[in-house]
């Protein structure tokens, strides 16, 4: 996913939590592989070289992904389009329990870019529920954040944003079960978020932070709130159950 | 002391500084050495105006580096000068003008008013002065190394356990601010396991003295020769070896070496080229090395753990994997230091740094590193809170705990080290010597 990943912990255990953290990592490793367009070996991959030339078969895994990212296509009045292209020329078919997909058009790629790191979350999610740890931080490179329980000293976690022209802090949130994420221009990265309707990058000086129980949506809704106009914006948002959104014009 | 990265630790901030390694309890279990003056004894000190009468015995280059220091410490009064080079002497006096000048240190021992001495002499001076000076009632500061044998170190350990005066050894690093603090992260585990540790000192000079006349030349550049110093060893490594010791809790208990003259050929006797590996009983190895005819890498004791890694004169640490993102080392601050902020670090895609432009971390805010060029002294590195402690010491008859320990053991280490280069052999440390102190205890 090509960004740091870092796990704050608490717990009585230290040797436990060292377990959870490298069972973390092994899964991690898997699904940056399942979802990498560069990892030659990895699903994702074999799928953008193949699918226009045969069906391919996936696994059920990278399937329940494909089809959760049509619902946020539909969802989403086609903002959200992990093909940046028509999403509609991927063809998903089923047939016996075997799982296949394929391109209608040369020119279509998949890209999990503005999904991976929220997919990932609800993973470790998952992973952290199980393994009993119920008070943690997991930090994707500042811009996806999962918070479990509270910082134990208080009643949430703080999570503040900057705005990245000026480092001054935006605002910031109480993140308790539940998940921040931000998307927004960088002066160093001004063009790095294409708008699906136009083709074009989007280089509006806008800022997004969406906080949701659910890691995707709020991974999939700061991406499209960076292209979507307002009234886009409020619409969307009526069908999904977020916690908070704020959108910057800086 | 050019070349100099000086960002002002003021003597104030020291505690202030260094106590938030884990507040001052844990602080003083650690370092048991500066408790050797209480806060309420210091305080005593200061309403009283208490200082300690001092006679100064050598006052060459590292003796007026020390006189210097001294005329600014509240707790010190040098009333007496003694050196048996008059050019020395009279440098010494222009520092302190009303101090009375001997040029027998004798007849300083002598002088009642004088109730502690510092001694900066050659090396092989150190032991017998060190032992007559207890022996006449006087609180002893010398320098390191303690003697030009681990006889004569014992000997004036010893010679400290039956006397009631205080004794210090000048292992200024125990009292740099950097280094303290940089063994606590050590010691809490910052830098998980040592695996290593890699200590140097490399400079590109003849260490020599200008000698107004050939039959000075031993006396001037006694550093050089073997009847009066035990060369890199005592004047460089006795430093350095103490921080590995310090860092790991151990006494290492083999020394293997090799020693040269490979580049001043010009008739001194001591190596100017030393390599030498310690090993610690649970196999760890300490590696020692000096050159002093290239200056790429400077001074340093690298300490390696599975984790990180420690580099306490130029004040950083790097850890093994990519270290947290600014933002959940925050947290992890306060949630060590029961904080509850907020901690703004949410963004846009943040792009982490790669290792290899890992520049590490400073161990603190204010501190001043140097590159071992001086062989007198450097500015912050702990002197000047060792030569208070020696006056608060010595006003107070307590003792620094742990400190002549760490020093007999950096000066012994040394010794054997030199050995094993002379004799060409392992050297195993000799039960004889042992005094009880860590894993010799």
């Amino acid at each position: 996913m090509g960004t740091q990943f870092d796990v704050l912990m608490i717990g009585a255990y230290e040797d436990r939590l060292k377990a959870v953290w490298n069972d973390l990592l092994v899964e991690l490793k898997r699904l940056d592989r399942m979802m990498s367009r560069y990892d030659k070996e990895g699903e994702l991959a074999l799928v953008n070289r193949d699918a226009f030339v045969r069906p391919v078969e996936i696994s059920d895994e990278l399937w329940n992904i494909l089809q959760d990212c049509r619902k946020y296509w539909d969802l989403t009045d086609h903002l959200f389009d992990i093909t940046m292209l028509d999403f509609s020329r991927v063809i998903l078919s089923e047939e016996n329990n075997f799982k296949d997909v394929r391109f209608t058009s040369a020119d279509i790629q998949l890209d999990l870019g503005g999904y991976g790191k929220g997919y990932a979350l609800s993973v470790i999610f998952k992973m952290l529920m199980e393994n009993e740890v119920t008070q943690a931080l997991v930090n994707f490179g500042n811009s996806a954040v999962l918070a479990l329980g509270h910082h134990p000293q208080g009643d949430y976690w703080p999570v503040g944003i900057n705005n990245p022209y000026t480092s001054k802090g935006l605002t910031n949130f109480h993140l308790k079960d539940s998940s921040l994420s931000v998307s927004g221009n960088m002066p160093s990265h001004p063009k790095h978020i294409v708008n699906p309707e136009s083709g074009k990058f989007e280089e509006r000086r806008r800022l997004t932070a969406v906080v949701s129980a659910n890691p995707i949506d709020a991974e999939v809704l700061s991406t499209v709130f960076m292209v979507a106009s307002e009234q886009q914006i409020d619409s969307i948002a009526t069908k999904f159950d977020l916690i908070e959104k704020q959108i910057y014009e800086i | 002391m050019s070349n100099e990265n000086t960002s002002g630790i003021n003597r104030r901030d020291f505690f202030k500084e260094i106590g938030t390694i884990g507040g001052s309890g844990l602080l003083l279990t650690a370092f048991p050495w500066l408790q050797s003056c209480s806060k309420e004894d210091k305080a005593l000190m200061v309403k009283d105006k208490e200082k300690v009468r001092i006679g100064f015995i050598g006052t060459g280059s590292r003796g007026q580096y020390h006189l210097n220091n001294l005329l600014t410490n509240p707790f010190a009064d040098v009333i007496a000068l003694c050196d048996n080079y008059m050019p020395h002497l009279k440098e010494g006096s222009a520092i302190f003008p009303n101090a009375k000048l001997y040029t027998d240190y004798r007849r300083l021992l002598d002088d009642k008013n004088v109730q502690a001495v510092m001694i900066a002499t050659p090396l092989n001076e150190h032991a017998h002065m060190t032992i007559e000076a207890l022996a006449a009632g006087k609180h002893v500061f010398c320098e390191k190394a303690m003697g030009m044998t681990l006889q004569e170190c014992l000997d004036m350990y010893n010679a400290h356990k039956k006397s009631d005066r205080v004794m210090f050894i000048g292992q200024q690093r125990l009292y740099d601010p950097k280094y303290i603090k940089a063994m606590g992260m050590i010691h809490s585990g910052l830098i998980g396991e040592i695996q290593g540790i890699r200590a140097y000192w490399y400079r590109n000079n003849n260490w020599r003295r200008d000698v107004p006349s050939p039959d000075l030349e031993r006396k001037i550049n006694w550093r050089l020769y073997k009847a009066t110093s035990q060369g890199l060893m005592t004047e460089l490594a006795a430093h350095q070896l103490q921080v590995g010791n310090w860092a790991l809790q151990m006494l290492p208990e083999t020394v293997m070496g090799c020693g040269d003259i490979t580049y001043w050929k010009d008739g001194r006797e001591v190596y100017d080229n030393v390599s030498l590996i310690y090993r610690y009983p649970n196999g760890v190895k300490m590696t020692y090395e000096s050159i002093i005819s290239n200056k790429f890498l400077g001074l340093e004791e690298v300490i390696l753990g599975n984790k990180g890694s420690m580099q306490p004169e130029k004040g950083r640490y790097y850890f093994e994997d990519v270290k947290p993102a600014p933002g959940i080392m925050q947290l992890i601050n306060q949630i060590e230091h029961k904080m509850f902020d907020d901690a703004f670090f949410a963004g846009p895609t943040w792009v982490p740094e790669t290792a290899n432009e890992d520049k590490g971390e400073p161990i603190m805010d204010k501190m001043v590193s140097h590159d071992g060029a001086s062989s007198v002294g450097a500015l912050g590195d702990g002197s000047i809170e060792l030569e208070t402690a020696f006056c608060q010491s010595a006003i107070s008859g307590k003792d620094a705990p742990g400190l002549l320990e760490e020093a007999y053991y950096s000066s012994t280490l040394s010794l054997l080290g030199e050995l094993a280069m002379d004799e060409q052999r392992i050297i195993t440390f000799p039960e004889e010597y042992k005094i009880p102190y860590l894993n010799f205890a």
